[in-house]
C-alpha cells in the first residue's frame, strides 16, 4: 500500500524504512499511511483491530492533512492509554507489545497507543482438575483475565499484586500475589529473593518456575502446588499463601505447600464434613496401597511366606503354580506394562483411547494369567495400586508416587520387609529435608502442630470452616496498600506493567 | 573452647521435640529383652523393680536439668571444661565420646543380632550395618532438625507396636504375679540395677540443651517422655510376667518379640517379622543421636568438621561393629556397657551436682575476696 509513495516528505516510507532497520525481518509489521502526513504502524495480530478502526483510523481520516498535529490526535482519539514516544528504540519495543504507533509529519514525538489483544483462548472448565461438585472454571493463558477472575473472588484492597519480569529474552511477566494481611512477610521476601537469582532466557511455563524456586534441584517431589482452579487459589490467598502468575500459563504456583496439600483438594471442603473426612482419608489409604502394597507382596512371596495366613496362602500358591517367575519379576513386569498403558492411554488421541482399555482390560488381564505370565492376586493389587495413586488429586503428586513403588518393589525383592523399610525410612528423611519456600515439607506432621493438622485433615467439624489465618507480626500493612494501588492499575491493563 | 554455645534460632528445635527424642534413645533396642535380666534378679516381682528404676530416673532427670539450668545454655563438653579445666574436662569429653561409640556398636550390632535370628539368619552382618549407617548418615548431615523429624516417626512406630501387646494378655494369668513383693529389697534392688542400660540415655539432654527454643519447658517434656517410657517398660514387664512362666522368661532372650508370634489377623499373621524390620524406623533415631552426640563433641573438643566426622566415624562405627561374631560376645559387650551406663546415667549427674555446687560456690568466695576474683566471676556468670 505505501509502495506508491516512494517520496521522503511521506511520513510512512520514512518510518517504515527506520523501523526495517529496528526490526528487521518483521513480516507482521504493519506502516499504514493515512495521507502523507499521518502514518500509523503496529504488529498486525497483536492489536485488537476492531478498536484499531473504530477508534483510531476512522478518526484520523476525519482529520484535515495540513492542521494535524500530536495534540489534536491526542485529543480526539478515544482510547485511554496514550503516551508521547520519539525514540524509534523504544517504540520499536512496544510495538512488540501490541502499541500502535502514530506520526505526524514534521513532529519529533509521535503517539503510543496501548490497544493490545494477544491471541488467547476463552475461560473455560479446568480440565486437569476436575471436580464433580463445586465451581468449574479454570484459568486461561492471559494473565489479565486470571487476575481478574482472581479479583472477582476477593474485592479487597489487601490483595497484592505485584509484577516481575523474567527473563531476558522472553520477558515473561509474572505476578507475585498476596494478601498483604494474612501472608507470613518471610515467604514474600523468600520468594522475591530467589526471582532475583534467576538468570535465564525465559521460562515457557510455571511448571519451570516451581524448580527454579525450590532449594533441593533433585528431589522427585513437587515441593510446590501448581493449579488451575480460581477457588483453591483464592483459598491458599485466604490461608495466607503466596500466589505467583504467569502470563501464558493457566497454572498459578501456590506456595508453600506441604507433603499433605497434594492430597486434598477444594471439593472436600464443598461437601459435608463427614463425607469430606471421609474422602480425604480414603485418599490416604489410596497412598498407603499405591506405595506398599505390590512391594509387600513381593517381600511376602519372596521371603515371608510365614507371615501370611494358611487360608490365604493355599489361594496364593495356587495362582502362582503357573508362573515361572520370581515374584520381582512378576510384578516389574506387570507394573510396568501398567505405566505403558497409562502412558499409551494419555499419548493417543480420545478417539483411540477406547482401544487402551480393551487392551488393558482383556489382553492384559485374562491373557496373561492364562498364559502363565502372572498371578490373578497380583492383577487385583497392582490395579489396586493403580488406582490408590489416581486418586492422588494433584497430577504432579501422583507421578512422583507412582515413581517410589519402584524402588521400594526392586528392594523388597532383595531383602524382604527390610527392604522396604530401608526405602521408606530414605524417602521419610529426604521428605523432612525439603522445605517450600523456607517452611518444612512435611509442615502439620513435622514440626507438629495439631491445630493446623486438624485443619488440613477436617477432623472437626469446626475445622470445616476455618482456614488457617495467621495475622502479620509486623506493621508492614500500610506499606502494602501502598504498593497494592500502584500495581492495582497496572494489572488493569496487561501491558502497563513495563512501565512501573 | 566456649562454655556456652549460641546455636543460630533456626537449628534450634522446641522442647516439645525432647518427648521423642529421648523415648527414642531409651527404647531403641532394648525393648526386646530387658525381662530376662531384671526377672533373674528379682523374679516375678520384677514389675517392682522397673518401677522403682523409673522414679531414679526421673530423679536423674531433675538432676541433669538442675546442671544445665545452672549453665543457661551449655552442653556437657563446656560444663566439663569450666568445672575440671581444659584438661581433665577435655580427657571426660574423650571417655564420654568413647562410650557413646561404644553404644552405638552395641545398639547397632544388637539390632542386627536380633533381625538375623529373628527373619534372615544368613544376612550380612556388614551389608546391614551400612544400610544402618548410611541411613543414620543421611538423617544426621541435615541437622538436628531432622533428626527430630525421625525420632517422631520411631516414637510412633513404637507407641503402635506397644498396642499389639493387647493380645499376649489374653493368654496371661495374672496369679503368676502373686504373691507380691516376695522379692528381698536387695534383689529389687538388683532388678532395678539390670534395667540401667535399657533405661539409660536420657542423659543426652545434657547435649540438647543449648538447642532447645524454649528452655523453661524442658523438665516438662523431659519428665513427661521419661514417665512414657517407664510406663512402657513396666506394662511389657507386666505382661511378660503373667504370659511367661518363670522357667520359660529367664530362657528367652527376645521375650518381647516372642509375644508378638502369638498376634494374628485374618490377613497376616507372625507379626515379630513385620515389627522386626519396621523396627528399623525406633533404631535408627538412637544412632543418629547418639551420632549427632559424637560429632558435636569432636567439633567442641577438637573443631572437626561436622559431615566429615560422621563419615568417619561411621567407618569406625562399621569396622567395630564386624569384630562381635556370636552372640557371646553381643552378650559380653551388653554386660559391660550396662555397668558404663549406670555410672554415666545415675551417678555422673548426682557428682556433677556436687561439683557444680563446690565449684560455683568456692568462686564466689574468690570473687568476695577482692578483685583477684573477678575475672573468673565474668567466665562464670
Amino acid at each position: 500500500m505505501t509502495t506508491a509513495n516512494m517520496a521522503f516528505s511521506d511520513i510512512a516510507s520514512y518510518l517504515k524504512l527506520e523501523l526495517n532497520q529496528l526490526l528487521p525481518n518483521c513480516s507482521d509489521l504493519v506502516v499504514h499511511g493515512i495521507n502523507s502526513s499521518v502514518a500509523v504502524c503496529y504488529v498486525s495480530g497483536l492489536v485488537d483491530t476492531k478498536v484499531l478502526s473504530s477508534s483510531i483510523l476512522s478518526v484520523l481520516t476525519m482529520l484535515d492533512e495540513d492542521e494535524v498535529n500530536t495534540e489534536l490526535i491526542r485529543q480526539t482519539i478515544t482510547i485511554c492509554e496514550i503516551e508521547r514516544e520519539g525514540n524509534l528504540d523504544q517504540v520499536a519495543l512496544k510495538l512488540l507489545q501490541g502499541h500502535v504507533y502514530i506520526a505526524v509529519l514534521d513532529e519529533y514525538e509521535g503517539l503510543l497507543c496501548n490497544i493490545a489483544n494477544f491471541p488467547t483462548r476463552a475461560i473455560s472448565a479446568s480440565e486437569n482438575e476436575t471436580v464433580i461438585f463445586g465451581p468449574v472454571l479454570g484459568f486461561n493463558e492471559s494473565l489479565s483475565s486470571n487476575i481478574a477472575i482472581l479479583r472477582s473472588y476477593i474485592k479487597d484492597p489487601d490483595l497484592v499484586t505485584e509484577p516481575h519480569m523474567l527473563g531476558t529474552k522472553m520477558e515473561t511477566r509474572i505476578q507475585l500475589t498476596y494478601m498483604s494481611e494474612y501472608v507470613d512477610q518471610q515467604y514474600v521476601d523468600y520468594v522475591k529473593s530467589k526471582l532475583k537469582q534467576i538468570k535465564t532466557d525465559g521460562l515457557l511455563g510455571n511448571a519451570l518456575l516451581v524448580q527454579k524456586l525450590q532449594n533441593h534441584p533433585y528431589t522427585i517431589f513437587p515441593l510446590m502446588t501448581l493449579t488451575e482452579r480460581p477457588d483453591r487459589t483464592v483459598q491458599a490467598l485466604m490461608e495466607g499463601k503466596v500466589v505467583i502468575f504467569m502470563e501464558g500459563d493457566s497454572h498459578v504456583i501456590i506456595g508453600p505447600s506441604s507433603f499433605i496439600d497434594f492430597f486434598l483438594s477444594v471439593e472436600d471442603r464443598y461437601m459435608s464434613w463427614g463425607t469430606g473426612l471421609f474422602i480425604r482419608m480414603l485418599r490416604f489409604i489410596g497412598l498407603m496401597m499405591s506405595v506398599f502394597l505390590t512391594p509387600v507382596y513381593v517381600a511376602a512371596l519372596t521371603f515371608h511366606y510365614q507371615m501370611i495366613p494358611p487360608a490365604l496362602i493355599v489361594s496364593l500358591i495356587e495362582t502362582r503354580t503357573k508362573v515361572p517367575f520370581p515374584p520381582l519379576i512378576e510384578t516389574l513386569l506387570l507394573e510396568i506394562t501398567m505405566e505403558l498403558l497409562r502412558e499409551a492411554g494419555v499419548r493417543l488421541p480420545t478417539k483411540v483411547c477406547q482401544t487402551i482399555g480393551i487392551v488393558g482390560g482383556i489382553v492384559i488381564g485374562q491373557a496373561a494369567v492364562q498364559a502363565g505370565f502372572t498371578s490373578n492376586i497380583l492383577i487385583m493389587l497392582v490395579a489396586l495400586a493403580a488406582l490408590g495413586s489416581f486418586t492422588t488429586p494433584n497430577y504432579l503428586m501422583g507421578t512422583s508416587i507412582r515413581l517410589i513403588r519402584y524402588p521400594m518393589i526392586f528392594m523388597a525383592g532383595l531383602w524382604g520387609i527390610l527392604g522396604i523399610v530401608f526405602v521408606a525410612m530414605v524417602i521419610f528423611i529426604h521428605l523432612l529435608r525439603q522445605t517450600s519456600l523456607g517452611r518444612p515439607y512435611l509442615f502439620p506432621i513435622f514440626p507438629f502442630r495439631g491445630k493446623d493438622l486438624t485443619v488440613d485433615m477436617l477432623l472437626t467439624p469446626r475445622a470445616h470452616y476455618s482456614y488457617r489465618v495467621t495475622p502479620t507480626k509486623s506493621g508492614l500493612k500500610s506499606n502494602e496498600t501502598e504498593n497494592n494501588q500502584q500495581s492495582d492499575t497496572a494489572s488493569s491493563n496487561s501491558s502497563s506493567s513495563n512501565e512501573t | 573452647m566456649d562454655v556456652r554455645i549460641k546455636p543460630r534460632p533456626n537449628k534450634r528445635i522446641q522442647s516439645f521435640a525432647l518427648l521423642f527424642i529421648i523415648c527414642n534413645v531409651q527404647i531403641g533396642i532394648g525393648v526386646f529383652g530387658f525381662q530376662r535380666y531384671v526377672a533373674r534378679e528379682a523374679g516375678h516381682d520384677a514389675w517392682i523393680s522397673v518401677l522403682l528404676a523409673g522414679l531414679v530416673c526421673h530423679f536423674s532427670g531433675w538432676m541433669i536439668l538442675r546442671v544445665l539450668r545452672r549453665y543457661e545454655s551449655a552442653d556437657l563438653y563446656g560444663i566439663h571444661q569450666d568445672l575440671f579445666g581444659r584438661w581433665i574436662g577435655g580427657a571426660l569429653s574423650i571417655v564420654l565420646i568413647l562410650y557413646y561409640v561404644i553404644v552405638t556398636v552395641t545398639i547397632l550390632r544388637t539390632y542386627i543380632e536380633a533381625v538375623q535370628s529373628w527373619i534372615f539368619p544368613e544376612f550380612p552382618t556388614w551389608l546391614l550395618a551400612v544400610v544402618l549407617l548410611f541411613l543414620s548418615w543421611y538423617a544426621g548431615i541435615s541437622g538436628l532438625r531432622v533428626i527430630a523429624g525421625v525420632s517422631f516417626m520411631g516414637f510412633l512406630v513404637i507407641f503402635a507396636f506397644s498396642m499389639l501387646y493387647y493380645n499376649p494378655i489374653q493368654y496371661g494369668q495374672w496369679n503368676r504375679l502373686l504373691p507380691i513383693a516376695e522379692a528381698s529389697p536387695y534383689q529389687l534392688f538388683n532388678g532395678a540395677v539390670a534395667m540401667g542400660f535399657t533405661l539409660s540415655g536420657f542423659e543426652i539432654v545434657f547435649f540438647l540443651y543449648p538447642y532447645l527454643k524454649d528452655k523453661e519447658k524442658s523438665q516438662k517434656y523431659m519428665q513427661l517422655s521419661m514417665l512414657l517410657t517407664n510406663a512402657l517398660y513396666l506394662f511389657i514387664m507386666i505382661v511378660t510376667t503373667i504370659f511367661f512362666s518363670q522357667d520359660q522368661l529367664l530362657r528367652s532372650v527376645w521375650s518381647s518379640i516372642n509375644m508378638l508370634k502369638i498376634v494374628k489377623y485374618p490377613f497376616l499373621e507372625r507379626i515379630e517379622v513385620l515389627a522386626m524390620g519396621v523396627w528399623m524406623f525406633a533404631v535408627v533415631p538412637g544412632i543418629i543421636i547418639l551420632t549427632w552426640v559424637i560429632s558435636r563433641g569432636m567439633r567442641r573438643l577438637f573443631n572437626f568438621e561436622h559431615k566429615k566426622v560422621l563419615i568417619i566415624f561411621s567407618i569406625g562405627v562399621f569396622v567395630v561393629s564386624l569384630v562381635f561374631h556370636n552372640r557371646q560376645q553381643i552378650d559380653m559387650l551388653n554386660n559391660l556397657i550396662s555397668k558404663m551406663s549406670l555410672i554415666i546415667s545415675f551417678v555422673y549427674p548426682i557428682i556433677l551436682n556436687i561439683a557444680v555446687a563446690v565449684v560455683w560456690s568456692w568462686r564466689q568466695r574468690q570473687a568476695n575476696k577482692g578483685e583477684g576474683g573477678s575475672q573468673h566471676e565474668q567466665t562464670s556468670n
